[in-house]
Formats: C-alpha cells, sequence, structure tokens
C-alpha cells in the first residue's frame, strides 16, 4: 500500500474519531441526566424532592459563580453574594468541627467573634461537634458578650452540653454501671388505706392445732 | 517519506487515543453536606430506695463515627445525586491528601429518615427555588440486627429546611440504647452543599444501560 494511502486513511480515521470524541464530551450530561431523573419516578417524596431541588440550586448556584468570574463583570445581587458566603463558612467550620487539632478549635471559636451572627451560631454548632471542653470558656465568654438573649441561651447550652460525658468516653469507661436502682414512684402517691388479706392465712399462722 | 510514515504513524495513535476516550470519562455530579448529630441522651442511674438519679450522657457526630469504626478525623456525609439518578446515601469519609481522595464507606444501610408531613413556602425564579420547608421526620441510628452499632436511637423532630441550600435543621425527641435505654433529645442537622464529580470508568456504560442503580 502506498504512503499517501495510508496517510490519507489514518488522517480521515482520526477526524472522524475526534468529531465523535468532542460530541461526546460536549454533550450536556448533567441536564440530560436531570431530565432523566425528573421524568423517572413520578411520585418522589417529599423528603427527596427537597434533596432534589436544593442539589438543583447548589448547582445552579455553582454556575452562576462560575459564570461571574469567567465573564469579570459581578452579576450577582449582594444578598445572593453573602447568603452564599455564609453558606461557605458554615461548610467550612464544619470541616474544621471533624478535625482534633487545637488550631482548628482556635478558628471555630475565633468566629464566635465575627459581626455576622449566622457566622457566630454556626461557629456554637461547629464548637458542640468538635466536642472539646476546652471550647467551654470560649463559649461562656461569648455568652457573656451578646445582648441577644436567644444567642446567649444557645451559647450556654452549647457550653453546658460539653460539659457533659461523651458516649464515646462512656463506653470506654466500660457502659453506664448496672442500674440497681428499684423502681419506685417518683412522684408521691397517697397511701392506699390497709386492708384485710384476700386469702384467708394457713392455720398454722393462727396458732390453730392441727 | 519517513515524514509521511511518521505522520501516518501519530494519527493512528491519536485515533486509538480518541477511542478510548469514548469509552469512558462519564463525569457524575452529586452535593455533599456534613451531617451532624448532636442530643442528650437521659438515662437512669444508681440511686437508692428514696432518690433516684439520672445519668446524661452527650452524642455528638464523632460519637457515631467511632461506633461506625472511622477513624477520629472521619466525617459523616449526606451525598445526593444532582445529574444522575439514585438515592440519597450517608457515607462515612475518611480525610484524603492533597492529591489523594480518602477513602469512603457507604453507611446508608445504618441510617434511616422518613418525612411524615411536610409544607413548604417557596418560590421559584430564574429556575432556582429559595424558601423554606418544614416538616416532621423520623431520624434512626442503628438497630438491633447482627453487627449493628452499639447504640441506637429512633427519633422524630421537627424540621426546617432551607430550599435554597438544602440544608436543613432538625430539632428531635425519642428513645435510644446507650448501653441502657434512653431518653434523647437534641439536634440532627445537614450543612454544606458542596458540589463534587466522580468519574464512572466502566468502558461499558451507556445511556440505554442505566437502570439507576447506584
Amino acid at each position: 500500500m502506498r504512503p499517501t494511502t495510508i496517510l490519507a486513511v489514518a488522517a480521515a480515521l482520526a477526524v472522524v474519531l475526534g468529531a465523535a470524541t468532542y460530541y461526546k464530551l460536549s454533550r450536556p450530561v448533567a441536564q440530560t441526566e436531570q431530565q432523566q431523573l425528573v421524568g423517572s419516578d413520578p411520585t418522589p417524596s417529599a423528603g427527596e424532592q427537597l434533596q432534589v431541588k436544593a442539589a438543583e440550586n447548589v448547582a445552579a448556584s455553582r454556575f452562576q459563580e462560575e459564570s461571574t468570574t469567567t465573564s469579570g463583570i459581578p452579576v450577582l445581587a449582594p444578598e445572593v453574594t453573602h447568603s452564599n458566603y455564609i453558606v461557605q463558612r458554615t461548610a467550612k467550620l464544619m470541616d474544621l468541627a471533624m478535625e482534633n487539632d487545637d488550631s482548628s478549635l482556635q478558628t471555630i471559636l475565633a468566629e464566635l467573634n465575627n459581626r455576622d451572627p449566622a457566622i457566630r451560631a454556626a461557629a456554637t454548632e461547629a464548637a458542640i461537634q468538635f466536642s472539646s471542653r476546652d471550647a467551654i470558656p470560649a463559649l461562656l465568654d461569648a455568652a457573656n458578650r451578646t445582648e441577644d438573649p436567644k444567642e446567649k441561651q444557645a451559647l450556654v447550652e452549647a457550653a453546658e452540653f460539653l460539659k457533659l460525658p461523651s458516649l464515646t468516653e462512656v463506653r470506654a469507661a466500660g457502659g453506664f454501671r448496672a442500674v440497681t436502682f428499684k423502681a419506685k414512684p417518683l412522684r408521691k402517691m397517697p397511701r392506699p388505706p390497709p386492708r384485710a388479706p384476700v386469702i384467708a392465712p394457713a392455720p398454722e399462722a393462727l396458732g390453730v392445732p392441727q | 517519506m519517513k515524514h509521511m510514515i511518521r505522520f501516518a504513524v501519530t494519527g493512528m495513535v491519536l485515533a486509538a487515543t480518541a477511542a478510548s476516550t469514548i469509552a469512558q470519562d462519564i463525569t457524575l455530579t452529586s452535593s455533599a453536606q456534613n451531617l451532624n448529630v448532636a442530643l442528650t441522651g437521659y438515662v437512669q442511674g444508681e440511686g437508692t430506695d428514696t432518690i433516684a438519679n439520672v445519668q446524661r450522657v452527650r452524642i455528638t457526630t464523632k460519637d457515631l463515627v467511632g461506633m461506625l469504626e472511622g477513624s477520629s478525623r472521619a466525617r459523616l456525609m449526606l451525598i445526593t445525586p444532582v445529574d444522575y439518578e439514585g438515592d440519597v446515601a450517608v457515607v462515612l469519609r475518611e480525610p484524603g491528601t492533597r492529591n489523594q481522595p480518602g477513602e469512603e464507606f457507604d453507611v446508608t444501610d445504618v441510617f434511616y429518615s422518613e418525612t411524615y408531613a411536610v409544607v413548604e413556602k417557596s418560590r421559584v425564579k430564574n429556575d432556582r427555588v429559595t424558601g423554606t420547608q418544614y416538616s416532621i421526620d423520623r431520624f434512626t441510628f442503628g438497630g438491633d440486627w447482627e453487627g449493628a452499632p452499639e447504640a441506637w436511637y429512633d427519633l422524630q423532630g421537627y424540621t426546617t429546611s432551607n430550599l435554597s441550600n438544602g440544608a436543613f435543621n432538625s430539632t428531635v425527641n425519642g428513645v435510644g440504647w446507650v448501653g441502657s435505654d434512653a431518653v434523647m433529645t437534641g439536634k440532627i442537622s445537614a450543612t454544606g452543599g458542596k458540589l463534587e464529580t466522580f468519574v464512572i470508568p466502566d468502558p461499558d456504560w451507556t445511556d440505554d444501560e442505566d437502570n439507576g442503580d447506584w
């Protein structure tokens, strides 16, 4: 076979497969699959609907962010940007809450002083999830500083929660000790009046000779 | 002539590479949220004939992770499909490195939830849903089957969910077992909502063969 023929065949093959590859890769997989998802189950449960809607929203949110950054023109409303920031910061704090190192805890506790109440609430939740008693002084300190009664209560409750032994600690200590407490009424009930025995006592008990 | 042959060989290599690319690299997207649990368990404690005591214990996500034999830095994630068909899954995700994602273990069977009633206040604008959903839900962990975790709970809660990002917060009450019978109260929530993509490497995967089993 002539080299020119080989060249022509190889080039044609490369062009055809290249075009197919381009078509396959540029296919909007997300939209196609999403349409299948919506159409496949006519009666999804409320929880599934919520999860799917939320996931779609997250996807739309990211698309919006990407289109903003690529165009270079900020088109998002300030409140959208701020709510995205809260979501991202909350996620970051919860990520830190799963760590065990002191620097992660300090980052979480520093956010108890954030100007944004939503971030402070997220930091409180993260401190709970971090599950260290080292967070108690900072939580109580923040409770003393805030003037919002609901926030103060949440911070104090978080501190009280962390004072409790964790389930892991209880398990490591061998679990709860066997409960020996005999069932007693927790409320004081009036003592019932004495009454005669229903079953007649045995003759021996009464001293009657057999 | 040499150049022609080299060009032809290069073309064939390119074609082979393109063919292999067609057979794989299907990228799917899911939303990953942190699943957070913070419960207080009230257990009947030791006492006397005239005094009854209660012992309290806190149960957080890290305790559940420990019972599922995860490492101290593992986390519980709620994985929701975005562009593919499938159920919401709960995974135990070990921390990875900068270049290597951590291992994941599907623990969906250990968790169960159902919604009893739901109402919502929402608005759809530009294909985005915003609003709040209010629901009564049941959340369970563990059970009495062989190999189940050493503790369980069965809780019911009032849940508020943010429709725009999927975050939810449920105030729950119920019963459980933590080595003793326990009365439980607390919060279960999901936060975050990061998009994650993963690749299906199966070369035989096609749209027609997608039966929804994942």
